[in-house]
């Protein structure tokens, strides 16, 4: 008898199941005030959902509780369906939309289109087209063309997706945890080029001003976090004069962490607002004039290695698309006096977004809702070598998703990036994660033998050896340090010239902080740099990093320790280079060279002996008069410049004051140089 | 002549019988002279060569060589039972004096090329086998194991030469074909190795290697699926091939069968445990099959059996990277770089 009542039971449900339950009094006799209710909830939510200005959050949370007292009713599945799609938590929507559909498959002339997105977005790629397909064929009426290119985009979104799942790249994904994160949004992570500080956005109760905007969440503040050891601190509220009351968000760094730009929604137009830190505080950030930005709303920022270019999004007009990549270069005077769209070969007719530029200064990162899009934006790469960007390249799933993959920052390293998603297992909302990418598989090596000869028993080993495998990574050199005062030991703002050494040019200027003297300079490979720190009343220290194209990425810790003007404070000139075994000066020394004629020309009272020195090959006579005769020829240099001879002193001392070991090529190196000593002031 | 020696025979005996009646008076039995009994005595020991019983052979070829000193056939065979019962300097000792005695002795040069090839006097053995051609120009084993000589020297074009007059002279010499499509294998010569080796099998189905070495060079011409069936043909032939089975594991590896690789891996390690490639095999096909674990496990097992196992230590670096063992991975890897692992130098930029 109970098996019968429960096989009633089970009929019964499933009867009741398959149908459309209206909110009708008749379907509730007994439940007229909980219906009062639902009914109330419905109402209200729909006063947010059918709005021009759309709250489908908080619209949800009311659609829920009606949910909760009838879960079988067509049109509330398909809104919670639809609220879902929107939101934050879209890959809920398919069990919603699904039960609408079954409960009716005319809930709605969209339902099959977003019966299509909520499987795309599950990764249900298949079924999402077969969707797709049924959506186009549903089509009559207006709007025709616009619903059927809609459906055609997922559909190729999804052969898209197909693809790039067969070749997932391999990533660690992990959640920067709950020193960074929260239950409320955080997004838009930008990082400096070393990955010490990573500056984030938002929107938790501690916001400045702690008002809620129209959607009732905390205005966007920025924050900031620092990596100790691979631990990163609790984020503090950067505060003001960054944040405001209303809405302050990250859209970019500068590779050394001294520049930060803002994006600010004045006047109800996004744009991009920029400010220096100087010491610990950081500057009022100021607009950006025009031509950066424009009426149109501006988004996304990111400043190239030397300063001189800044790549941004921008809806202006006569873009190609919805909102496009931008590149805006810097004059001679410092001023952003030209800007050009980035070009067809990456901004599409659909939005482009995100540009972060990577410190070697031609690997550019974007995110588009349009080349092999898997679905929303995509996080795409492009590289700039003889005078044209690249073809964008995916960069993957699972990084890349059918959801908007949008913000992504990469370390210098090109190891890891940083991004915003909301995936399981979360502090609620948007988070920020960091990717680690693990390059191609690595191949495992089997071993095997055979026995080849037939008469003897001893098998012949043989390794299944797997070619090696390129590890990708940023060409690229970070030098980094802090600078002092040498005797004081006080961290000095100084300015740090940055130069080709083959061209004679001068690539960029920086400036060391001024509280804790930190600096920082990407170097790409394929050059030959002097660097030159300078302070005033202080001699310059020089160094010269001559990189190779092929060399890695390499993180470079030089402290500097500026020596003030005085008699016998004694440099090296690291960037005065001689013919080999001669006394001619090669031309990359010119700007090293003219360094030392402005000091001379700043301090005239300065008198220096320059000095030669040799490693220890070869005999000592032949060394001596080789460094004697290179002196020589920079005080000649210098003489012919202006610099009065009585000032100037050419001392040859050979092999006799090595300053490293004669036993290494590293140590010979060190020890062929050319010194300058102050010997009166 | 034949007389004067017999009588010195006789003689020498007669004495020997004396001096032994002062000793052992009761046991004393007069020996009547047999004048073919090294023939005899020889004979019987040819005989026990062929039953094997080596010892005994050598016994009686002792018995002869004693009655008749100059016996060249039986220094030859007694050479021939110390060559199976591996004393190879016996054996060549033997040859030398048959060789002294009689310099147009049968196969006495391959014989003793034989042996000193046993004992890895390469050169001591081509010297030999090339008067055994000189003499014996169709002598197909001569052209076979000179063959090999070549092949061991790396001269597998000298060898190739060697295996094709061999099966010349014997045009069913499986051994041969196997051999010269391993020379062929190793000249990169894929296919013409896959027509030996198949030939090879079809003169003898029951050679097993030569079954896994068509399988080998099936795998090394990417035809994994074929392969495997070459190598269940090896095993079929041989059960306890563990081999075979490290070579079906690898191949089902090829063909992403990650899960019927660990079970051939497994098999080999059955029947013989302590095989390190095979556990350094299982522990890549358990990566594939994402058991990191598993593969840290297996690498750890095959580098406690060798601790030089460069692959083994870049396989376990692979591994722990994937378990977030950063430290562990970086320090295999530089351990498999040490050890002259290549593919483990560009790793290591991954490592701080």
């Amino acid at each position: 008898m109970k098996k019968i009542y429960t096989l009633l039971l089970v009929v019964l449900f499933a009867s009741v199941s398959a149908q459309n339950v209206t909110f009708e009094k008749s379907n509730f006799p007994d439940k007229k005030e909980d219906l009062k209710i639902a009914k109330k909830a419905i109402e209200e939510g729909d006063n947010y959902y059918l709005t021009e200005y759309q709250n489908y959050n908080r619209a949800l949370e009311l659609y829920l509780q009606a949910q909760e007292f009838n879960p079988n009713n067509d049109e509330l599945n398909f809104k919670i369906g639809d609220c879902y799609i929107h939101s934050g938590f879209k890959l809920k929507s398919l069990p919603y939309l699904e039960k609408a559909y079954k409960l009716n498959p005319k809930v709605s002339p969209e339902i099959l289109y977003l019966l299509g997105r909520a499987n795309h977005l599950n990764l249900k790629l298949d079924e999402a087209k077969k969707f797709y397909n049924k959506y186009k064929q549903s089509l009559d009426g207006k709007d025709v063309v616009e619903r059927t290119n809609k459906a055609n985009k997922g559909i190729d979104e999804c052969n898209n997706g197909i693809e790039l799942m067969k070749n997932p790249i391999r990533v660690f994904i992990d959640n920067l945890g709950p020193t960074v994160n929260t239950k409320d949004p955080e997004y838009t992570p930008v990082v400096t080029a070393d990955e010490d500080g990573l500056y984030i956005t938002s929107r938790r109760s501690n916001s400045t001003g702690g008002e809620l905007d129209a959607e009732g969440i905390y205005f966007e503040d920025v924050y900031v976090s620092y990596n100790f050891n691979k631990k990163w601190s609790a984020a503090q509220n950067l505060g003001e004069p960054i944040n405001t009351k209303v809405h302050d968000a990250t859209m970019g760094v500068s590779p050394d962490g001294q520049k930060l730009f803002v994006y600010r929604n004045e006047g109800g137009n996004g744009e991009i607002f920029e400010c220096d830190l100087e010491g610990d505080k950081w500057s009022e950030p100021h607009r950006m004039k025009s031509p950066v930005n424009s009426k149109a709303h501006e988004s996304s920022a990111s400043i190239s290695f030397d300063g001189k270019k800044l790549f941004f999004v921008s809806q202006r007009e006569g873009g190609l698309g919805d909102r496009d990549i931008y590149i805006a270069t810097k004059n001679v005077k410092g001023k952003w006096d030209d800007v050009e769209n980035i070009g067809p070969t990456i901004n599409t007719p659909y939005g482009d977004e995100g540009a972060f530029i990577m410190p070697d200064g031609k690997t550019l990162y974007f995110s588009s809702q349009g080349h092999n899009s898997m679905g929303g934006y995509d996080i795409f790469k492009t590289v700039y070598a003889n005078g044209k960007w690249s073809k964008p390249e995916n960069i993957g799933y699972p990084v890349n998703t059918p959801d908007d993959d949008v913000f992504f920052v990469m370390a210098a390293s090109g190891k890891r990036g940083y991004f915003s998603s909301i995936r399981e297992g979360g502090y609620g909302e948007k988070d920020i994660y960091m990717v680690s990418f693990l390059g191609p598989e690595k191949l495992m090596v089997l071993n095997t033998e055979d026995n080849l000869i037939a008469s003897q028993a001893a098998p012949v080993s043989e390794v299944v050896a797997a070619p090696v495998v390129a590890i990708t990574e940023s060409a690229l050199t970070i030098l980094k340090g802090v600078v002092t005062d040498a005797i004081t030991l006080k961290p000095l703002e100084a300015e740090i010239d940055i130069v080709d050494n083959v061209r004679n040019e001068s690539i960029a200027s920086f400036k060391s902080n001024s509280k804790t003297g930190k600096y920082l300079v990407s170097l790409p490979a394929g050059k030959n740099y002097g660097i030159a720190v300078k302070a005033n009343n202080y001699l310059f220290h020089s160094e010269n990093f001559d990189i190779p194209l092929s060399a890695g990425y390499q993180e470079v810790v030089k402290d500097v320790a500026l020596k003030n003007i005085a008699v016998g404070s004694k440099i090296v000139l690291k960037n005065i280079f001689f013919d080999v075994d001669k006394s001619t000066l090669k031309p990359e020394s010119t700007n090293e060279l003219e360094r030392l004629l402005k000091l001379l020309t700043d301090v005239p009272t300065l008198k220096i002996e320059i000095a030669g020195h040799t490693d220890s090959d070869g005999s000592d006579d032949h060394n001596n008069k080789l460094s004697q005769a290179r002196s020589e020829v920079v005080v000649k240099w210098l003489t012919e410049k202006g610099i009065p001879i009585s000032r100037l002193q050419a001392k040859g001392y050979g092999e006799t004051k090595p300053i490293a070991t004669n036993d290494t090529k590293e140590g010979k190196s060190q020890n062929r140089r050319t010194e300058f000593e102050i010997i009166a002031n | 002549m034949k007389k004067l020696s017999f009588a010195i025979g006789f003689f020498a005996f007669a004495f020997c019988s004396v001096n032994a009646q002062t000793e052992q008076t009761d046991t004393v039995k007069a020996k009547i002279f047999d004048s073919n009994e090294a023939e005899k005595l020889y004979n019987s020991g040819v005989s026990n060569i062929t039953s094997k019983n080596f010892d005994a052979a050598i016994t009686d070829f002792n018995q002869a060589i004693t009655i008749k000193p100059d016996f060249d056939k039986a220094y030859a065979n007694r050479g021939l039972a110390k060559f199976e019962k591996k004393d190879f300097q016996g054996a060549i000792a033997d040859y030398n004096k048959t060789i002294e005695l009689n310099p147009n002795a049968d196969n006495v040069n391959f014989n003793r090329a034989q042996a000193r090839y046993a004992l890895k006097d390469i050169d001591g053995a081509l010297g030999d086998y090339n008067i055994d051609l000189q003499k014996n120009p169709n002598h197909a084993q001569a052209y076979y194991y000179r063959g090999c000589i070549k092949f061991d020297k790396v001269d597998y074009k000298g060898a190739i030469e060697d295996y094709t007059s061999a099966i010349a002279a014997k045009p069913d010499y499986a051994y041969a074909y196997n051999d010269r499509g391993s020379a062929k294998r190793q000249l990169e010569d894929i296919v013409g190795a896959m027509l030996d080796y198949d030939k090879a099998t079809q003169l003898d189905a029951k050679m097993a290697f030569a079954w896994n070495n068509l399988g080998s060079a099936k795998r090394k011409k990417g035809q994994a699926k074929e392969a495997i069936l070459d190598y269940t043909r090896a095993i079929q032939q041989k059960s306890d091939y563990y081999i075979a089975y490290n070579n079906r594991g690898s191949a089902k590896f090829d063909i992403g069968d990650y899960e019927g690789a660990i079970k051939d891996f497994t098999e080999a390690l059955k029947i013989k445990p302590d095989y390190a490639y095979a556990l350094n095999n299982r522990s890549a096909a358990k990566f594939k099959t994402k058991d990191y674990a598993g593969s840290v496990d297996d690498a750890t097992a095959a580098i406690k059996l060798n601790p030089d196992y460069g692959y083994a230590y870049l396989n376990r670096g692979n591994s722990k990277e994937m378990l977030r063992d950063e430290m562990g991975s970086c320090s295999d890897w530089n351990k498999a770089a040490t050890l002259g692992v290549a593919n483990a130098k560009p790793y290591l930029s991954d490592c701080q």
